[in-house]
């Protein structure tokens, strides 16, 4: 019997050193499955750049699974359920925490061990050290993004502006020449009326970039949101209303923003806002608008509101290896791509992306790009959402989190900022305490 | 045949009875296998290993923790399951009644003798074949605050606009309108056939009498009808207290918790939050409650149909 | 008298016409806007007829997504659900109808209670059980999970109890087997019934999402809500970028149409199918 067994397992042992041999010998194709949530014209930027891929790849074929971040990553979880999670998958750093601790994502740190395109050296510092999740690495970053300032070039010039805003006081002051109501007054001007305006000078989101841009004012005074051992909300309630004072006053005092805009983009396309507070993301558009309609604009970096120190909010897109897949060994095949997309991100900034690898971020023919400027300078300011495991349950966009509920009821329906950064506050020492 | 169907329930036991030997006793689990082997994998093993789970901490990936009753007990001190419970209430307390009146009222309106009804019944149904991607990416387009077609009108009939979406005070009723321009077309049809079963000569003999329209409304169409608008009632109720798929397109339950519902809270606990436990403890509750509904209105229907008939 | 019929006959088209417009005006608005240029669509004066008609939205909805293989997914998916239900729910509905066993109510009320689980809650397990049978990404995935549909079991059961004996019993003193009945007499009855069960199971397949979306991989089996939801949220900062209305609109109109061009055309027998379901109990 014993000998029988060991006759097998060798026979075993040599049909599986023998098989992957067999496997490159006839030509066999790999296929990854990549899943990513770009859903934009990113997303099709993206899906050329795979088609590139596959067609020099014809060993390693590759489909990219374009669907909006959150049903995407519901469908993630659910095939790991099972073993059957994508080959790749593109997430944003401050996501990662969550997969981590399910052990969802596999740790790179030694897969990459060989490589020279995939070193931290390699990136932006910024964009690699978030994906370090306590001393270990789980994704490769692909780019980074954070608001910038943008404006209407025209607008400013009928103005008589020269400069962009780059303090709050100076946000305020020029905010006020550029907002105007249906009879020409500004808004400290006498019979100025704001139910009336027809030029804004900035947007105002009444989504998570409320929150954002509050997290970029809150870091600028230098205020933390959860304790270091992860377990309560450290929330600053003083500096976290200071700073969302300053934005509502935006709205509600000074009347240079509107109150529940919904579609900012095409209001500065429109000339209905004369600045935008966005992501690089926008670039695309504007540069198509300008090339149509002759639309003139600027960029530059998100105004220093409080003087403690710079800060801006910001991301980044990255790329993961999840760890419940089929077949494990596609691995060297998926980090193979990883390594070609890096090289290849040029096209990829094309998309308004920020590329994080050092070699295409330097290119001249990156740096040289329209508005691209402002974006580079922040790139070191960017300033992350903590990346936690609950982070989902307090941050997410796309439910009524404590940050969302925070936000809306201050920016949407003027609640008192140090009430509701309270209870938000509240909310998530609740959550944190539930893990 | 639709008026009486109570009497005929009975038929089946004597007839059924009379001539058992006519089928083998093991014949109808035969004839009922191959769905019961369905409903079973797919529908009722899933639900109670919902149930199970509910008794869980469970993250949908990994092994689930037995944890008791602490999921239940979580809910009692829960905002986020208050603010649903009381969205939910509120969206079922106006959105039932609305339907139930609105389809009504159509189906006698478009059941009038006029030529050109058809042409109604066509367009008040139209919405109804929609899949909800597209009746919520269509009605956040039209309740769009500054450049939406509603809104438009609005400004233009000196109303002025609201800020549908975004408007923790107004987002529920831009779901409730949208909901309603959704299925109003269902209850209508639900309705027609009602009233096509009506006698036509108990109206000729009120109306010799004397009979008012509004006399015939509410003593013959409104009675006769009665067990059509119980059916009405019972799907707008199941299906208004598990609303998702509108919530889910236009708002996530937002701005801040004003259009968060019991369903979308589920959705977003268990696939969002990743506590499976939690969300199928909140299904079980939602469970109960509609179970408890539908006791109430079955009694209460038999109650009528018997006062009715005695 | 002849003036006052008159005027309640205005009144009433006054009221048809107001109902048509209302009921119809979102799906026009829908129309117009997939043909107009993203430049003049966000306007804030209404016009229904685009200044500029252009096709681009449907021609980038075409280029980027594979919307005729959704399409086509769709079809397949909804078509084999609704074969499957029609011979599950008949047999079911039989047996629950005309039948004597033991066990009857109780069988019936706990596939009634099934309505109140919300389908989220049923969403993993299924997934799981698919996975373990190599099943994810096949249109089996999608279309097994839909025989077990309570509404068609209740839509057949009622109507059942509802067609008079005599037939049957003619049959059976020929020596018919009860499946023989059932089949060559019963069925025939069952038309209307069989008609309201395929629409609304058609229906609901074609629009179902949820499940979908976790069951299906790639666009070999994807179908067309899941496949659409990718461009069509309109809620800002969902798709980072500007919202592009025209492309959301062309990607509606083109999911839209299927379902209602068959509407239309079938309209009578949608609306008496439909009138079935309301059958009580």
């Amino acid at each position: 019997m014993k000998k029988m067994a060991r006759k097998l397992s060798v026979m075993l042992v040599l049909l599986a050193l023998l098989l992957p041999a067999a496997a490159s010998a006839q030509g066999d194709v790999v296929t990854l499955e990549f899943w990513g949530g770009w859903t934009g014209p990113d997303g099709d930027i993206m899906d050329q750049l795979v088609q590139q891929w596959n067609a020099e790849h014809p060993n390693i074929q590759i489909t990219l699974t374009r669907q909006q971040w959150s049903p995407l990553f519901d469908a993630f979880v659910v095939a790991s359920a099972s073993n059957e999670a994508p080959d790749i998958l593109a997430m944003h750093p401050q996501e990662l925490a969550q997969f981590i601790v399910l052990d969802l994502l596999t740790p790179l740190d030694d897969l990459i061990a060989g490589s020279e395109i995939l070193k931290p050296e390699n990136y932006l510092e910024s964009a690699w050290n978030p994906n370090v999740y306590e001393g270990t690495l789980y994704a490769i970053p692909l780019d980074l993004h954070m608001h910038g300032l943008y404006y209407n070039l025209d607008l400013f010039e009928q103005a008589g502006i020269e400069n962009p805003p780059a303090t709050g006081a100076e946000l305020i002051e020029i905010g006020k020449q550029l907002t105007v109501d249906a009879n020409g007054n500004h808004p400290d001007d006498e019979g100025f009326d704001p139910n009336n305006v027809v030029q804004y000078a900035i947007n105002m989101h009444s989504n998570h970039h409320a929150f954002f841009q509050w997290w970029a004012l809150y870091r600028q005074l230098g205020g933390e949101l959860i304790s270091e051992d992860g377990t309560e909300c450290a929330m600053d309630i003083d500096k976290a209303a200071q700073a969302w004072q300053f934005l509502q006053d935006l709205v509600y005092t000074h009347h240079i923003a509107p109150q529940g805009q919904t579609d900012y983009a095409r209001d500065f396309l429109s000339g209905r806002t004369a600045m935008l507070i966005d992501g690089p993301w926008q670039m695309p558009a504007f540069e198509a608008a300008e090339a149509e309609t002759g639309f003139h604009w600027a960029s530059a970096k998100y105004p220093q509101v409080f003087e403690e120190n710079y800060a801006v909010w910001g991301s980044g897109h990255n790329l993961t290896l999840p760890s419940k897949v089929a077949d494990p060994e596609k691995r060297d095949e998926a980090l193979q791509f990883i390594e070609w997309l890096a090289a290849n991100s040029t096209a990829w900034a094309r998309a308004g992306q920020l590329p994080a690898y050092r070699e295409v971020m330097e290119s001249e023919e990156f740096r040289t790009m329209y508005g691209r400027e402002a974006f580079i300078e922040m790139m070191p300011y960017e300033v992350f959402l903590p990346g936690i495991p609950a982070y989902n349950e307090i941050f997410a966009s796309n439910a009524p989190t404590p940050m969302m509920v925070m936000a809306q009821s201050i920016m949407l329906e003027q609640a008192d900022p140090a009430t509701a950064a309270q209870t938000a506050c509240d909310e998530i020492t609740f959550i944190l305490q539930m893990q | 045949m639709r008026v009486l169907p109570r009497p005929r329930t009975s038929a089946v036991a004597s007839t059924a009875s009379g001539m058992g030997h006519l089928y083998s006793r093991w014949t109808p689990y035969l004839f009922l296998l191959p769905y019961l082997l369905a409903f079973l994998t797919f529908r009722l093993g899933p639900s109670l290993f919902g149930l199970g789970m509910s008794f869980t901490r469970w993250s949908i990936v990994g092994s689930p923790e037995w944890i008791g009753t602490a999921n239940y007990e979580l809910m009692r001190i829960d905002p986020r399951l208050d603010a649903a419970l009381k969205n939910t209430a509120f969206f079922t307390g106006l959105t039932v009644p609305l339907l139930v009146v609105l389809s009504l009222a159509l189906a006698i309106f478009l059941n009038q003798p006029h030529k050109g009804r058809a042409l109604g019944r066509v367009a008040a149904f139209t919405p109804y074949v929609l899949m909800s991607t597209v009746v919520g990416v269509l009605w956040t387009w039209i309740l769009e605050k500054d450049f939406g077609l509603l809104n438009a009108y609005l400004n233009k009939l000196g109303i002025g606009g609201l800020p549908w979406l975004v408007s923790q005070d107004v987002a529920l009723y831009g779901i409730i309108l949208t909901t309603v321009w959704w299925t109003v077309g269902y209850g209508m049809v639900l309705f027609l056939a009602g009233l096509q079963d009506i006698p036509a000569e108990l109206y000729e003999a009120a109306r010799i009498d004397g009979a008012g329209p509004l006399h015939l409304l509410r003593h013959i169409t409104l009675p006769l009808l009665a067990p059509t608008t119980f059916v009405v009632l019972m799907l707008t109720l199941i299906n208004s207290f598990q609303v998702f798929d509108q919530v889910y397109v236009m708002t996530s339950g937002g701005p801040g918790t004003s259009t968060l519902t019991l369903v979308q809270y589920i959705y977003t606990t268990a696939f969002q939050n990743l506590r499976m436990g939690y969300g199928a403890a909140v299904a079980t509750l939602l469970f109960g409650i509609l179970i408890v509904f539908a006791l109430i209105q079955a009694y209460l229907y038999r109650r009528g149909i018997r006062g009715v008939a005695s | 008298m002849i003036s006052m019929r008159l005027l309640g006959k205005l009144i009433w088209y006054a009221l048809l016409v107001a109902l048509v417009v209302v009921m119809l005006a979102p799906i026009a608005w829908m129309l117009s806007t997939s043909f107009k240029p993203e430049t003049e669509i966000a306007t804030i004066d209404v016009h229904w007829i685009p200044r500029t008609f252009t096709l681009d939205n449907y021609q980038r909805v075409f280029d980027r997504f594979n919307i005729l293989r959704w399409t086509l997914n769709s079809l397949i998916v909804s078509t084999g659900a609704t074969l499957l239900v029609l011979l599950l729910d008949s047999l079911a509905g039989y047996a629950l109808a005309r039948m004597q066993f033991a066990g009857r109510g109780v069988i019936f009320a706990v596939i009634l209670s099934m309505l109140f689980v919300p389908m989220q809650i049923t969403v993993v397990p299924l997934f799981l059980m698919f996975s373990k049978l190599n099943l994810t990404d096949t249109y089996l995935a999608l279309i097994l999970p839909v025989g077990a549909n309570v509404t068609g079991v209740f839509l057949m059961r009622q109507f059942f109890l509802n067609i008079p004996y005599e037939l049957e019993d003619a049959a059976r003193v020929d020596g018919a087997s009860t499946l023989r009945i059932w089949w060559s007499v019963v069925l025939p009855l069952a038309r209307p019934a069989l008609t309201a069960v395929a629409i609304v199971t058609f229906l609901s397949t074609w629009n179902s999402f949820f499940w979908p979306l976790i069951a299906t991989r790639t666009d070999a089996s994807r179908t067309l809500p899941v496949g659409i939801a990718q461009f069509m949220s309109l809620r800002p900062g969902q798709a980072q970028g500007a919202q592009a209305y025209g492309q959301a609109m062309a990607g509606a109109v083109l999911a839209a149409m299927p379902p209602i061009v068959v509407f239309y055309m079938l309209q009578r027998y949608f609306i008496e199918g439909i009138s079935m379901t309301g059958i009580k109990g």
